[in-house]
């Protein structure tokens, strides 16, 4: 009895165990999709203007007048909230246009905006 | 399990979903200059053609800005549209006036043009936007709107500046404003309709007639200069720019236009006031030589604009004043005045609603042509003539459009005229009442 009482026990810690481990993994590789799709959206649609590194200094950004945000100053983050961000990219600002991006991919282009740039 | 009419049911919506697959994927089926900039035509365009801020920048800077790093664009920046339409006027016309092999009334044109594109970056800092067409009533191919660029942005007094050179065949061709001839309201017309017999010599006369050299610049996003030294194209090194078109617009000497105006952004507002014109002088017709007429056209426009990510308006509007100096054909006897004046007035109020389904738009539009009586340059001609021998035309242009994705564009256009060539009834002498030629236009344009 006690001996089968042990092995419950064992065989429950070891599913346990194994949740937990697929779990963690299931979870890590959610926000590593997350980031590269953000990363995606952000080099295809926004690096024109905003350059790879998130300066404001892409091909197109010597045209332009305001120039594009630079994202890696802690005064664009200081005045820019996720919700005025979003409704820039939503509704455009000056020569900004504007961009038909689902709610999904708007919070993942700002989520890696905010891993990658901001300081 | 399922029988053969159902699978063959089946197997069609499969192929239709596909095709519309195809058609929605940005990746596989855009035209060129999204192509190019991995941009929705929405960056650019409003409803096509009218240009969004990030649009007159893209256009003022040559048509290079680009995603790809690369000097040079590949693969090549073309593409593609086709129009088809439906005319109806009010009245039939009468046998012998309407365009060649099209019926007195009902025309189905399709294709009414089917144009292929070269649009882009051409190396470094050279771009272009090069049409060539098929339109069913010329009934030939020919190089239709023609804007080659070279662009520059640098500072001035610290500020953005963009100097630019552009090479084109037709006025305002090059103008980046929906305000302007070339590419003002209502965007497309039907081609078998009657038309006014009056129209300013820088409204429309001169495309495909002339090739022009010009040099622009835009200081700050706020203050635009150009000048364009325009020339026949019926000779020398302007003559490739009417490929197809037989010149049947003689212009005499170089004919300067200018242009400038003011803009202001601020959000989702954008303000412009402008004036352009032109000097030209034009050989009778029939003529190549001698003393040419003289056509002084100057013009005022504004624009303002408004875009939000549902809603869209904006306002057009311009006036043209030309004087005309007959000093060529008054000699001949083909105008019964050495001096005319003709006014042009448009203005037209634009409403667009993006929703899930595509774009739901109209526009509201008023037009007028007002100038001397001159009853030998208008004299009386069925349909297209004057009984009265004013050229006095005006009225209304409603349209209503659907654009279920971005490249593709359906209007409903319906014509009112208050007048026409000078009268509402009877206006050529032959017993054709003016609204007799209001006209239901029905297009579909669809760009690839």
């Amino acid at each position: 009895m006690e001996r089968e009482d042990f092995l419950m026990k064992k065989t429950v810690v070891l599913f346990l165990a194994a949740g937990l481990l697929v779990t963690g993994f299931w979870g890590a590789g959610t926000g590593k999709c997350a980031d590269e799709r953000g990363k995606t959206i952000f080099d295809g649609k926004c690096a024109m203007c905003h350059g790879t590194d998130g300066s404001g200094n892409g091909p197109a950004a010597a045209a332009l007048n305001p120039g594009p945000a630079d994202f890696n100053t802690a005064s664009f983050w200081g005045k820019m909230s996720d919700a005025r961000i979003t409704e820039v990219i939503e509704n455009g600002h000056g020569s900004m246009p504007a961009f038909t991006l689902s709610s999904g991919e708007i919070r993942a282009v700002i989520n890696y905006m905010k891993e990658a740039f901001k300081p | 399990m399922f029988g053969k009419p159902l699978r063959c049911v089946l197997l069609a919506l499969c192929a239709g979903g596909i095709l519309a697959l195809l058609t929605f994927n940005e990746a596989k089926a855009v035209p060129s200059f999204a192509r190019q900039t991995g941009m929705s035509c929405s960056a650019c365009h409003t409803a096509f053609p009218e240009l969004t801020p990030f649009g007159r920048t893209f256009k003022l800077t040559g048509y290079t800005i680009s995603k790809s790093k690369k000097p040079w664009q590949f693969p090549p920046p073309v593409a593609a549209m086709l129009q088809g339409s439906y005319t109806r006027t009010d009245k039939n016309l009468p046998p012998g006036t309407a365009p060649p092999d099209y019926k007195g009334n009902d025309n189905i044109n399709v294709p009414q043009q089917a144009s292929v594109f070269y649009a882009g970056k051409i190396l470094y800092k050279l771009g272009a936007f090069v049409q060539i067409t098929y339109d069913d009533v010329f009934d030939g191919i020919f190089l239709d709107n023609t804007d080659v660029r070279l662009a520059h942005t640098a500072k001035l007094f610290g500020k953005p500046l963009i100097v630019g050179l552009t090479y084109n065949n037709n006025p305002t061709v090059q103008d980046v404003w929906n305000s302007t001839p070339v590419w003002g309201y209502p965007w497309a017309t039907s081609n078998v309709a009657p038309t006014p017999a009056a129209g300013a010599v820088i409204d429309g006369a001169l495309g495909s007639q002339v090739g022009g050299l010009g040099v622009y610049a835009l200081w700050n996003n706020l203050l635009y200069a150009e000048i364009t030294f325009y020339r026949t194209a019926l000779n020398g090194y302007t003559q490739p720019l009417s490929a197809g078109t037989p010149i049947d617009t003689n212009v005499a000497y170089v004919a300067p236009y200018w242009r400038v105006y003011l803009q202001h952004q601020r959000g989702k507002h954008t303000i412009a006031f402008g004036t352009y014109g032109m000097v030209t002088r034009i050989f009778p017709e029939g003529e190549t030589r001698g003393t040419p007429d003289r056509f002084t056209d100057i013009a005022l426009d504004a624009t303002y604009q408004y875009i939000s990510k549902k809603h869209i308006f904006s306002v057009q509007t311009t006036w043209i004043h030309e004087i005309q100096d007959w000093f060529g054909s008054y000699p001949l006897g083909a105008t019964a005045n050495s001096q005319n004046t003709l006014d042009t007035f448009r203005a037209n109020f634009n409403y667009y609603y993006r929703f899930r389904y595509g774009m739901l738009g109209g526009t509201f539009g008023y037009f007028s042509t007002t100038g001397n009586t001159d009853p030998v340059l208008y004299a009386p001609d069925q349909v297209d003539g004057s009984r009265t021998g004013s050229p006095n035309t005006d009225g209304f242009i409603l349209q209503a459009y659907y654009l279920p994705w971005e490249r593709t564009k359906f209007t409903v256009q319906y014509v009112i005229y208050n007048r026409f060539n000078g009268a509402s009834s009877n206006y050529d002498g032959f017993g054709r009442s003016a609204s007799d030629n209001n006209t239901l236009y029905v297009l579909a344009w669809i760009a690839f």
